[in-house]
């Protein structure tokens, strides 16, 4: 399982779902909560108009116009027909417990009059004297209940026009008079706390107070003459409607979350499939075939040049191994030779009866060869141990001509042999280096100029200090180096021309351990050559290790 | 049997060459690729003896050479490569067998007998002519069961005969497969040789051609192998 949590897949994938959550959440508030504000608003300006018809005012006529201060006069209004008849195409509906005017009191004034004291006609509003409701007791308020509750249903229809048709809805409204008594409401039965005292203001009033109780929103206008006027309705279907508004979007996002996350699945998988693809290549090509690569189909991507460089790096491993290989089987060949012959000329030997000086003959050969094994096992392992960075240098202080001298002495004889002459321009370098070390690569050095020069030529040898380095030159006026030979002068087992240098009895390893000792001692050997002319080798040696 | 031995390695070289001879071959020496290739051509071999790391023409250049211009000579690599892709590098060029040094002179022999005799057609190592069974791993002819003793010469030319049996040899081929190029025979010594084993072996093993040849038990043979007088 934590596996899995390391994976890149796993990683993005997550990374992606979080993502997707949080912003799929967020735009889902963002709608959820705008839906039901603008929910709420509605409904709370039906409520609204739905009040404004109970106070008596039409919709969208500014408080304070013409007539100001007052309610427009009744002629705009429809009053109830004194027959009975409603008005309903009205706007608004002058509420019954408004003021009179001259024109049609009509019944309901005639008969609220008879119920009023000298307040009478002119417009006084009889607060006092309404009924409360519809099943008020009868007799006294009798046609007056029978006006209300005309003009009631037609508010109510209006007003459920405005607030919504479904009975769910259960809208009703509610009037308090100027000292908080209860003058109508749509259903005696109703408990609706009454709204606090508003401020001292006769006429009435244009904004409204909302207010939301127990699932119920309510608008609270005040009216003229010191009334309010309260309409409310249950929410429940808006909140039927929030909840189903809701769920769709849960649906919807569920179902964009597993979209989302199926195609990131399907997409993370396609853009890492190359990964397991050259991580597979990769195994098979260092496990078992080196000279296998990664097929690169696009080299501008990223994935593209990882697999350019991984490429790359199998070219130089794949070098590199050639070159051991071939080391190797260098090395056993020069071994083997050396191991026939000592076997063939024993074999032969001891065939046959043979002479005393067959005999030695043939030792003599073993002998040769043997020694010649020596020497190739000791300069195979110099190159083995500097390949593996364990070369050992043992350092010591000493005088650079003092080796360089011992050198000439041991080669003195060989160059005597080929009539070479050997000169010397030594100057006293002190050198911190494994002495012996040093004087192999001298010698290996001098040994070589003698092979590779004329009858009655010369090598120079020089000794002396440049900055911080000490540095030796060997020149020999042989035959050159031929140039297509100079790149590979110092490859392990090479030989420019092979017929001389095996009757030499050198095996091509010379200049490899030349090298080899010179790295060891963080130094650098060169040289330049001239085809008949000759050749200097030049070697730097830091003078302190 | 003559045979050209190609190896750079001097002290390798001689005891090659000597171990050949003592082995009874007329040997030959190369030790480097030029000089090998142009004794190859030029020479009338039996074998070739080839090491592969040769300085001047390597060993695989000289055998594609030697085979390019149509020549048969058997072929057996000596050599230190013994790695499975030289092996079959070398088998495929041309050779017609692969021994590694450092290599069992027993082995060598028998490995040099054996390409010798299947390039001559021959496979059996030994054959037997009438009541002389002449045996080429032993070095031995035996008549009606009893040994005869032959000198190396005289074994070699029995053996080359044999080796070619109902084919018509001639002087100089013979010449050429018996003596070395260091050996300042006369021509004669072949006649001579002749005589004795005749003498040894009876009249009938060994029939002349006049002017033309020897050959070894004249059966008879179908038209056009070799014979003119059929």
């Amino acid at each position: 399982m934590f596996s899995a949590l390391k994976s890149i897949r796993w990683t993005l994938q997550l990374w992606h779902a979080a993502i997707l959550a949080a912003a799929l959440a967020s735009f889902g508030t963002a709608l959820y909560l705008a839906a039901s504000r603008e929910q709420v608003g509605r409904v709370d300006r039906e409520l609204e108009a739905a009040a404004q018809v109970l106070v008596g005012m039409p919709p969208g006529r500014p408080f304070g116009g013409p007539g100001g201060g007052m309610p427009p006069p009744p002629e705009e209004f429809g009053l109830p027909d004194p027959n009975g008849r409603p008005d309903p195409g009205s706007m608004g509906m002058r509420p019954p417990w408004g003021p009179r005017g001259p024109g049609g009191a009509g019944g309901p004034s005639a008969a609220d009059s008879a119920d009023r004291g000298p307040g009478g006609a002119g417009g006084r509003l009889p607060m006092d004297s309404l009924d409360h409701g519809p099943g008020g007791p009868g007799g006294r308020g009798g046609r007056m209940e029978f006006v209300i509750e005309q003009w009631w249903t037609h508010v109510r229809q209006d007003v459920l026009r405005r607030i919504g048709q479904s009975e769910q809805d259960q809208p009703y409204f509610v009037i308090w008079g100027q000292r908080g008594e209860v003058l109508r409401t749509s259903d005696v039965n109703l408990t609706v706390p009454a709204p606090a005292l508003p401020a001292r203001t006769p006429g009435p009033s244009m904004s409204p107070q909302f207010r939301e109780r127990e699932g119920l929103r309510e608008v609270i206008l005040q009216g003229p003459f010191g009334t309010r006027v309260l309409v409310g309705k249950s929410l429940r279907s808006e909140e039927a409607a929030i909840r189903r508004l809701l769920w769709s979007l849960l649906m919807a996002g569920a179902a964009v979350m597993a979209v989302g996350l199926y195609g990131g699945w399907w997409l993370s998988k396609r853009a890492l499939r190359p990964i397991a693809v050259i991580s597979d290549t990769a195994r098979t090509i260092s496990g078992s075939d080196l000279s296998r690569r990664i097929t690169v189909g696009e080299t501008e991507s990223e994935l593209g040049s990882l697999a350019q460089t991984l490429n790359e790096t199998f070219d130089r491993l794949e070098t590199a191994f050639q070159r051991q290989i071939r080391f190797t089987a260098d090395a056993s060949h020069e071994l083997r030779t050396p191991v026939s012959i000592i076997h063939s000329h024993a074999e032969l030997a001891l065939s046959r009866e043979r002479t005393a000086e067959e005999y030695r003959q043939a030792l003599e050969t073993c002998l040769r060869a043997a020694k010649r094994t020596k020497s190739l096992v000791d300069a195979l392992l110099v190159l083995a141990r500097a390949d593996a960075g364990k070369l050992q240098v043992k350092v010591e202080s000493f005088d650079l001509k003092d080796a360089a001298e011992e050198c000439l002495a041991l080669v003195a004889s060989r160059a005597e042999e080929r009539h070479v002459a050997l000169e010397t321009h030594l100057e006293a370098v002190t050198l911190a280096a494994d002495r012996t070390r040093i004087l192999q690569l001298l010698t290996n050095l001098l040994v070589n100029a003698i092979q590779y020069n004329r009858e009655g030529g010369r090598v120079t040898l020089s000794v002396c200090a440049q900055d911080a380095d000490a540095v030796v030159s060997i020149a020999d006026t042989g035959i050159g180096i031929p140039a297509e030979d100079q790149a590979h002068l110092f490859e392990r087992f090479f030989r420019a021309d092979k017929a001389r240098s095996r009757e030499a009895g050198g095996s091509g390893l010379g200049l490899a351990i030349c090298q080899s000792i010179v790295e060891a001692h963080g130094g650098s050997i060169s040289f330049t050559s001239r085809q008949d002319s000759g050749t200097t080798f030049t070697v730097r040696l830091p003078a302190t290790a | 049997m003559r045979v050209l031995v190609i190896e750079d390695e001097p002290d390798l070289l001689t005891v090659l060459a000597q171990s050949l001879r003592e082995a009874g071959y007329a040997v030959d020496t190369a030790s480097d690729g030029r000089e090998g290739l142009f004794k190859a051509q030029g020479g009338e071999y039996d074998a070739l003896l080839l090491d592969l790391m040769i300085p001047r023409l390597d060993g695989w250049a000289l055998l594609k050479t030697l085979r390019a211009g149509g020549n048969s000579v058997p072929v057996l690599v000596l050599t230190a490569r013994d790695a499975l892709p030289d092996r079959v590098r070398g088998l495929d060029t041309g050779a017609d067998d692969y021994l590694t040094k450092p290599y069992e002179l027993q082995e060598l022999l028998a490995r040099l007998r054996a390409i010798i005799r299947r390039s001559a057609g021959k496979p059996s190592s030994s054959v037997e002519v009438g009541d002389v069974v002449i045996d080429t791993v032993k070095r031995t002819v035996v008549k009606a069961g009893q040994a005869v003793a032959l000198t190396a010469r005289e074994y070699a030319l029995v053996e080359y005969l044999a080796l070619h049996r109902g084919e018509l040899v001639t002087r100089s081929m013979l010449y050429d497969h018996l003596f070395d190029e260091d050996d300042d025979s006369l021509s004669n010594l072949v006649d001579v040789h002749v005589s004795n084993i005749r003498k040894k072996l009876g009249k009938d093993l060994i029939v002349t051609r006049r002017g033309q040849g020897y050959l070894l038990d004249e059966t008879p043979l179908e038209p056009g192998r070799g014979n003119p007088d059929v």
